[in-house]
């Protein structure tokens, strides 16, 4: 008996043990998943509060507004709960207008119906409107959970979505896991600007067919995304003649002729994000002539838009190729007729 | 400083103000659709949807409307319309463009518009199909025969019928005159593209001369800037003798024609024209010279007794001619736009019934792109045709 008990105490501290090796966020995710889902950052079980978790007076963020409010949030509204942690806050990511922490936000910025310049409504997603999206086909109102778990998922940033937009995090690059969609550089907390800045992530192609990020964005945008041949692209996947531009399957330079040019997006210095399973960096080997064909790049949605928005109209990014700097907007201060030509530009030589 | 250092910034100041010396290079950034001037929105949509954009005129907020709204598509290549719809969206009837299609919406530019008008088979008269191209037609091109001018069978028209893009190179190129010479004609689309220059002094190594100040800046969507760009007034036509393929040209404009319409093109001694440069055969031509005929010339310069080239000087409005003088006119061949406005007009064949006793191209209710008459002339097809050979033919005249 005595030799039963101390067997399963060891197994117990052996356990315990192990836990105490797991790093806090390294299996977990990100912020709102598994260990990082703080229960009382959002509820609030009686609407009152004096004192925060760890003593302090007051009642920290978000602060109590609004209520009681239903789901017994702590603000009124899924949006205005999320924005009193995302929005001008230096211990979270600032998702709405100007970013409070200065980094090139990879999914840039939201914005607010009647939002004022240069964030209005039409140069990205805008929060609390009820519209049909573009390319859709349903009424929504935009919130913060249609296209995040509020409470977390394995998905990338926690999105919805009944395909998970896998990552990875903390590899390097060269030697990455090319089975999920997202590979990012780490995810550790509190440090914003190398968790959710523009060079902190890279897409791969899990599916040479497809992409789990576009199948994401088609959520809402369902006309904007689909197979080469079908209602929604159209065209042919050997000559061209899209009806609207892919979000897959294409690979860059693979047509040729009056197409996009793998010899064009090789010379740039400053590039857009495309899916890549080539073991260089297609951001950080600028003009190097690294890529071929072969290598299947392949531009989807983030490749020209911000997931939130930006400065631009439809959340572009005019990027041009010999940018010295990177901004949320591509290459900033430039026009919509430069800036359209200088995105286009990444990968298709006319006019550039 | 070291007197190597100021002898090497000395040299990099001469150097920097030569460069800043170097006139315009006319067309650096080329016509409208080329270099800075090509807007990808203005043709392309890439999701066919902009319903949530700035406005529905100006989805990008530049504060200048875009073409127009998206109305039928999603199409191929991402157009915002089907393809020659997309070029006339805004090159037919509006002000911010040089209108093609048809009567013009825009003040008429002085000798009207140099290329004159396209048709469609809808507009009926005055632009019936049969006085210009006519875009959608899918007729095989008269004279078509690529291989004497060294192309494939390239022309697609009669599948997918007459384009624009059929001889305007779609996203623009910096050297030829009005994006001419479509990149389908293949790897050899420089040979049939001609040069320009927009200056007051003429450059004759150039094909094409825009006699208007230089620089000129494209798109200003304003007709009483871009009307001197395009006006027969302003536009003149140099002599540069050269081969494409088996034929003789004076001027790329002819070359480029030839891509369609090659029988009807070259010089004497050629297949298609006839004649027999060096042995005085005068009787030969099976069709009008395009190339390399001096006007009232003798022997095998020109072939004189049939043109004569006092009368041509003596024309009071002149057409238009290959010449590296136009003043003498001394080397003056005729061409392809001699006789025809390049779009169409509103006479057969687009022909340009110029009487050489009109004091201007006429600003009549006719309208300068079919001619000028004189003041005693009556209006018809004959009296029109005979005033056009009269130019440079006294038979008759």
């Amino acid at each position: 008996m005595d030799r039963k008990w101390a067997t399963l105490a060891v197994l117990f501290l052996a356990v315990l043990g192990l836990f105490a090796y797991i790093p806090r966020t390294g299996s977990t995710g990100e912020y709102h998943f598994g260990d990082n889902l703080i229960c009382y950052d959002c509820h609030t079980m009686h609407y009152s509060q004096q004192h925060q978790y760890g003593g302090a007076p007051g009642q920290g963020s978000p602060p109590l507004t609004g209520g009681p409010n239903t789901s017994l949030l702590r603000e009124a509204g899924v949006s205005n709960l999320c924005l009193g942690c995302h929005d001008g806050q230096n211990f979270a990511p600032d998702v709405l207008g100007a970013n409070a922490n200065g980094y090139v936000r990879q999914a840039g910025a939201l914005n607010r119906s009647g939002g004022a310049a240069p964030y209005q409504s039409w140069k990205g997603h805008t929060l609390d409107v009820t519209e049909t999206p573009p390319g859709g086909v349903s009424t929504l109102t935009i919130t913060c959970s249609q296209c995040h778990k509020a409470h977390g998922s394995a998905s990338f940033r926690n999105m919805t979505g009944a395909i998970a937009v896998t990552y990875t995090k903390g590899q390097l690059y060269a030697s990455r896991t090319k089975t999920v969609d997202v590979w990012l550089k780490q995810w550790l907390l509190g440090d914003l600007a190398n968790n959710y800045a523009y060079d902190s992530v890279r897409f791969n192609e899990r599916n040479v067919n497809d992409s789990a990020y576009a199948v994401f964005c088609q959520g809402c945008h369902q006309a904007f995304h689909g197979s080469v041949g079908g209602f929604a692209i159209g065209g042919n996947i050997n000559t061209g003649g899209f009806l609207r531009h892919p979000n897959a399957q294409v690979n860059i330079g693979a047509i040729g002729g009056g197409h996009s040019s793998i010899a064009q997006y090789n010379g740039g210095m400053s590039r857009v994000h495309v899916m890549s399973n080539s073991n260089a960096d297609y951001l950080a080997d600028p003009g190097n002539g690294t890529f071929t064909v072969a290598d299947g790049l392949t531009p989807s949605c983030f490749t020209c838009h911000k997931a939130h928005g930006n400065q631009n109209p439809f959340g572009l990014i005019f990027l041009a190729r010999d940018s010295i700097a990177v901004t949320e907007e591509g290459t900033a201060g430039v026009l919509p007729d430069v800036g359209m030509r200088n995105l286009c530009g990444q990968c298709h030589v006319q006019g550039n | 400083m070291a007197k190597k250092n100021r002898l090497f910034l000395r040299l990099l100041l001469a150097i920097t103000l030569g460069v800043l010396l170097i006139p315009p290079w006319a067309g650096f950034t080329g016509e409208f659709h080329t270099g800075d001037s090509l807007v990808c929105y203005d043709c392309h949509t890439m999701h066919f949807s902009e319903t949530q954009g700035f406005s529905s005129s100006d989805p990008y907020g530049t504060g200048t409307p875009i073409a127009f709204p998206l109305t039928t598509g999603p199409n191929p290549y991402l157009l915002r319309q089907p393809q020659n719809g997309i070029c006339l969206s805004c090159h037919d009837g509006q002000a911010s463009a040089p209108d093609v299609m048809g009567a013009n919406a825009n003040a008429s530019p002085t000798g009207g518009r140099q290329a004159g008008a396209v048709n469609k088979v809808a507009l009926g008269s005055p632009y019936e199909t049969w006085k210009g191209h006519t875009v959608y037609s899918t007729d095989i091109p008269p004279g078509y025969n690529p291989s004497l001018i060294g192309l494939s069978d390239w022309y697609t028209g009669t599948t997918f019928g007459l384009k624009c893009i059929h001889c305007h190179e779609f996203h623009g190129s910096p050297l030829p005159y009005r994006n001419l010479g479509a990149s389908a004609l293949g790897p050899t689309a420089a040979s049939f593209q001609p040069s320009y220059v927009i200056n007051t002094a003429n450059d004759t190594t150039k094909d094409v001369w825009i006699n208007i100040a230089s620089p000129y800046t494209s798109g200003s969507g304003n007709a009483a800037t871009f009307n001197p760009y395009y006006a027969t007034a302003n536009i003149f036509f140099n002599r540069i003798d050269g081969t494409i393929g088996s034929l003789k040209t004076s001027n790329k404009i002819g070359s480029f024609c030839a891509t369609c319409h090659a029988n009807f093109h070259g010089g004497p001694g050629n297949s298609p024209i006839g004649g027999s440069p060096g042995n005085g055969n005068l009787e030969g031509f099976l069709r009008h010279p395009a190339a390399q005929t001096t006007i009232g010339a003798s022997g095998a310069a020109g072939y004189g007794g049939h043109s004569s080239l006092t009368r041509f000087v003596a024309n009071s409005t002149k057409v238009k001619v290959n010449t590296t003088n136009h003043v003498t006119y001394a080397d003056a061949s005729p061409f392809c736009l001699t006789c025809h406005k390049a779009h169409g007009n509103q006479n057969p064949f687009g022909l340009i019934f110029l009487s050489r006793n009109a004091t201007a191209f006429d600003p009549g209710p006719e309208g300068p792109e079919q001619g000028g008459w004189d003041a005693t002339q009556p209006h018809t097809t004959a009296e029109g045709y005979r005033n056009l050979c009269g130019q440079c033919h006294s038979q008759g005249n």
